[in-house]
């Protein structure tokens, strides 16, 4: 997949992304960093980009006061400046069994949605750092909640990217949960970025929390995540259909239900999609039949800054 | 219900788990595979699971029902009631009697094999020497036979005569031979089990009023069936020629033909009488037919001969041919015995002497007073006609009654109360010989006999049944006087009184008289308008007709049954009279009866004659009189009884058994056809309901 891997992850390819490197991370929402970046932040004044001045009214800064003008014209104003400052972004990736559907084995994940969520969420921390924007990691598993704080620092990113390397998927769905521990631990507006194959039952749970980001001023995009296996049932006399995250398992003839579970799976899909949008997310739905790069490509044309 | 293969049952049974195997076998082996939708698939499956199971199940109970029908269909399941006699079981003390039916129905054959030899198989069978077991056998004909008279355990001669015998020409009496059986089983003893078998082909006309109450209670019948199916048979049914032929006169000789078979058949008839020989071709429609032949014989004495029937084979060609004997007699002769003179003219003597002459063709010797009664003229007459006669002595009433014994007809006009005395007198000669309807009595004081009509008469009979449609034409002018009253007798046969008036009396009578028959006819001529009405003439000679002596097809008898037949009068016992038949028929070794005198006259008296044939009474090498043996008429028809009327016949169901094994057998074991179309309609429903529940 690479021909020049990164130190910190054979996930990073850097010469396959040098293309996308252009393309910095943006978002349209004013945002609270740390520190100055070039994003739009949410506090205006400062020693910022000059945008606009108004009337005086009591209370305000009387450092900010435009002294000129008010020679000039007898009124006071006082001078607007916009903040920008840098991004912080929060991955929050679904680690839970069911991402693993699609491994070659029980030890090798290649062809798994969890593979193509490793090398996407590589890929996007490694441009998200290359606009010295913060970038950090919620993991959702039912091992244990792993949350890693937004940084920019090169050694921060390379942990981070470790860990996303050596995600395991296990378990039963926990987004929720991940999300409301995130949520408790993130005070700054930022962007919150969702990797899930969201299936999780019930969704409530999860749209329930990315209310909260959206309404502390996040940004919230969700990234689900389909495998072609997933969309149709296998071809086949019968199977015994094993769950991945703790269900029974279930003899049958796919031939006799194809046609219902791709009804119920579409049903599911419009599910998602419509209580995300519903939420205030930015919806993106991608197979993992699609190189990830596409993926990135795709996401970060509309939003480059 | 009982399998022709039974075998086929067990296998059947065997291969009924064939679809659970199969099914087992073919149910497919899933492929572990792990799914992170498999709450999708749970899902699908709750809504599609009782469908699925539904169709798997109804398929599966639908190939069983394949397996298990395709498994009855080569059994072979016979639905009726089959066998209620086991000859298998060796412990038991069993006295069992098979009845053989050997009537001519039995040779009837198709394709070389005869029902008898069926019958001949299946009643060997039913003596097995395994068994504790005495036999009986009855040859069932028109008198039964048996074989010993009481129940043997000497099974080889019961086997030997049963392929000894062959069939006879004969119905055959079941009644006889059932009440037989009666007895045998009868007299064993009670621990005894009591069986009768019956093997016939149990046709319709010898077995439909058969009933089995005369058995013992408790005794098992089982009845073995081998009649043909289908049957596709000719025959010739019946020879009828007039009562009376007379040499050089034409008559009409009609002979009655069977089609008993669904199609028209060709055939030709021929007849054969004497220097004879005449054939008619004819298409037959199915049923019976009547073909014609005109006759005309110019000699007197008996003549003797057959009718045959030349067609493709049928089913009994043993019935294709009919013996044939009739005697040709001279012209009649009739005197008449009138008390009257001869000179008085008109006078009612006078009319009949004119019309006699007429009709006899003997202008001399037509009249007798009884005054001079000649005994020798009387009975060279075939008829005598009396007319105020007088009152008869004691002596001419007892010849005239012995003349009427011997076959003379007599026709007597009662004019006056002498004549009625003259027929109390005749009726005491003839005692019950003589039976006649109606008495004569004097006619009530102030009501005169005169002006008299015709109420009623029996169209249908003789004589006026030759006027056909011109008898009221005929009879509508006639007016009648004189005569006497009549009163019924008490055992009347009010039929045998042809004609009566308008004041009720009886007009015309008919009595038979041993031989010879008497008409009487109730009015004066001199006093009635009948002499000069143009019906007197056909009307005197159709009376005469009928009293003459019958002869032609009455000189017929059936095999097996006794035969009693007068001789001519002329012969007596002293005769050297020898029985014999006629030339184109084979002799019997069992003889031609016994010679007997009665008061008659000579008898030929035969118990049974068992072969069909003319056979004649010669006397100095000349035939006196010819006999035509006969096959009875309803043995043509082979269409047989149904095993539910049979069965019905028995006193309880249970204990009766109905068993085909003719050539009808294959053709009505029909269940295994519908079965094998159960079992494609099953297939079909398989089908239908996988596409119904297709997916």
């Amino acid at each position: 997949m690479s021909s020049q891997k990164s130190e910190t992850s054979h996930y990073l390819d850097t010469a396959s992304m040098l293309g996308l490197e252009t393309m910095r991370f943006s978002t349209k929402r004013r945002i609270e960093g740390t520190f100055s970046g070039r994003h739009v932040a949410r506090r205006q004044g400062g020693a910022g980009q000059y945008i606009d001045s108004r009337e005086y009214s009591p209370g305000d800064d009387l450092r900010r006061l435009d002294w000129p003008a008010m020679g000039r014209t007898g009124r006071a104003y006082v001078r607007l400046y916009q903040d920008e400052t840098n991004l912080s972004c929060l991955l929050t990736i679904d680690a839970s069994g069911s991402m693993y559907f699609g491994a070659r084995s029980k030890f090798d994940d290649r062809g798994s949605k969890l593979e193509w969520t490793k090398y996407f969420a590589t890929a996007m921390t490694h441009l998200i750092a290359l606009g010295r924007d913060q970038v950090g990691m919620s993991v959702a598993a039912e091992h244990g909640l792993q949350f890693i704080a937004p940084a920019a620092a090169p050694r921060q990113i390379r942990i981070l990217q470790h860990e996303i390397a050596g995600l395991v998927a296990s378990g039963r769905t926990q987004l929720g949960e991940s999300l409301d521990d995130s949520f408790l631990r993130m005070r700054r507006r930022g962007v919150m970025m969702v990797i899930s194959d969201f299936l999780v039952q019930p969704l409530d749970d999860v749209l329930r929390g990315m209310r909260k980001f959206r309404a502390r001023g996040w940004e919230t995009i969700a990234v689900h995540l389909v495998h072609p296996d997933e969309e149709v049932l296998p071809k086949g006399v019968a199977f015994r259909f094993s769950g991945m995250e703790g269900e029974p398992n279930v003899d049958c003839r796919p031939g006799d239900i194809r046609n219902v579970y791709q009804q119920r799976f579409s049903q599911h899909c419009a599910h998602v999609r419509d209580g995300l949008l519903g939420a205030g997310c930015d919806y993106r739905r991608f197979s993992t039949a699609t190189p990830y790069l596409d993926a990135v490509r795709q996401f970060l044309v509309p939003r480059r800054g | 219900m009982s399998f022709l293969n039974p075998l086929a049952i067990l296998i059947g049974a065997v291969g009924l788990s064939l679809p659970l195997v199969v099914h087992w076998l073919t149910k497919p082996r899933p492929t572990p595979l792990p799914l992170s939708t498999i709450w999708f698939v749970h899902e699908a499956i709750r809504q599609r699971r009782s469908r699925h199971r539904l169709r798997d199940l109804l398929v599966l109970l639908l190939r069983m029902l394949a397996i298990a029908l395709i498994a009855l269909a080569i059994a072979r399941p016979m639905m009726r009631r089959d066998v209620v006699i086991d000859t298998s079981n060796s412990q038991i003390n069993v006295a069992r009697v098979l009845i053989v039916d050997v009537s001519q129905s039995m040779a009837a054959g198709r394709g070389g094999r005869q029902p008898l030899e069926r019958a001949r198989s299946i009643a060997d069978k039913y003596i097995s020497s395994d068994q504790d077991l005495v036999v009986g056998v009855v040859f069932a004909a028109a008198r039964p036979e048996v074989v010993f008279q009481q129940l043997s355990s000497n099974f080889s001669a019961l086997r030997q005569s049963i392929r000894n015998v062959a069939t006879l020409p004969q119905s055959a009496d079941a009644m006889a031979a059932i009440n037989q059986a009666a007895v045998w089983l009868g007299e064993t003893d009670d621990q005894m089990k009591r069986e009768l078998v019956v093997i016939s082909d149990f046709q319709r006309s010898d077995w439909g009023a058969v009933r089995f109450d005369a058995l013992p209670s408790d005794t098992k019948i089982q009845l073995e069936s081998v009649a043909l199916t289908g049957p596709d048979n000719l025959a010739v049914l019946a020879v009828r020629t007039p009562d009376r032929i007379s040499a050089g006169e034409p008559f009409q000789c009609e002979v009655e033909l069977g089609n008993f078979s669904a199609l028209e058949r060709p055939i030709r008839c021929r007849l054969k009488l004497g220097q004879l020989n005449k054939t008619i071709e004819k298409t037959l429609p199915p049923g019976q037919s009547t073909v014609t032949f005109p006759v005309e014989i110019a000699s007197t004495g008996w003549q003797s001969g057959s009718v045959e029937l030349d067609s493709a084979a049928d089913d009994l060609p043993a019935d294709d041919i009919r013996p044939l004997a009739i005697e040709v007699s001279p012209a009649a002769k009739v005197i008449l015995l009138s008390g009257q003179n001869p000179q008085a003219r008109p006078s009612s003597s006078y009319y009949l002497t004119r019309a006699i002459q007429q009709i006899s063709g003997d202008l001399a010797d037509a009249r007798m007073s009884p005054q001079k009664f000649s005994l020798d003229r009387a009975r060279s007459a075939d008829a005598l006609v009396l007319d105020h006669p007088g009152r008869l002595e004691r002596g001419l009433l007892k010849r005239l009654a012995d003349l009427m014994r011997r076959g003379t007809g007599m026709i007597y006009f009662v004019s006056e109360l002498a004549d009625g005395v003259n027929l109390s007198g005749l009726q005491q000669e003839l005692g019950a010989g003589m039976q006649m309807p109606v008495r004569f009595v004097p006619p009530a004081r102030g009501r005169p006999r005169r002006d008299l009509a015709i109420a009623e008469i029996s169209r249908r009979e003789r004589p006026f049944e030759v006027f056909g449609d011109a008898l009221d034409l005929a009879l509508a002018p006639l007016r009648f006087g004189g005569g006497l009253a009549t009163e019924l007798t008490d055992q009347s046969l009010q039929d045998r009184i042809l004609g009566s008036l308008t004041d009720q009396s009886a007009w015309l009578t008919m009595t038979d008289c041993g031989g010879g028959r008497l008409a009487i006819v109730n009015a004066d001529l001199e006093q009635s308008n009948l002499a000069v009405q143009p019906a007197f003439l056909p009307l005197v000679g159709e009376l005469v007709g009928s009293v003459l002596p019958a002869g032609g097809s009455g000189s017929e008898t059936t095999c097996g049954l006794p035969m009693v037949r007068l001789l001519p009068s002329d012969i007596s016992i002293e005769d050297d009279i020898v029985a014999r038949p006629d030339e184109d028929w084979p002799t019997i070794a069992s003889g031609y009866g016994s010679w007997e005198a009665s008061g008659s006259g000579m008898v030929w008296n035969w118990a049974a004659p068992p072969e069909r044939g003319v056979y004649e009474a010669v006397l100095d090498g000349r035939p006196r009189f010819k006999v035509a043996v006969t096959t009875p008429a309803s043995e043509s028809d082979l269409s047989s009884l149904q095993s539910g009327s049979l069965i019905a016949q028995g006193q309880s169901k249970d204990r009766i058994g109905f068993r085909d094994t003719g050539d009808q057998r294959e053709n009505k074991d029909r269940w295994w056809n519908w079965l094998l179309v159960a079992c494609v309609l099953g297939l079909v429903c398989e089908i239908c309901t996988l596409r119904i529940f297709r997916t």
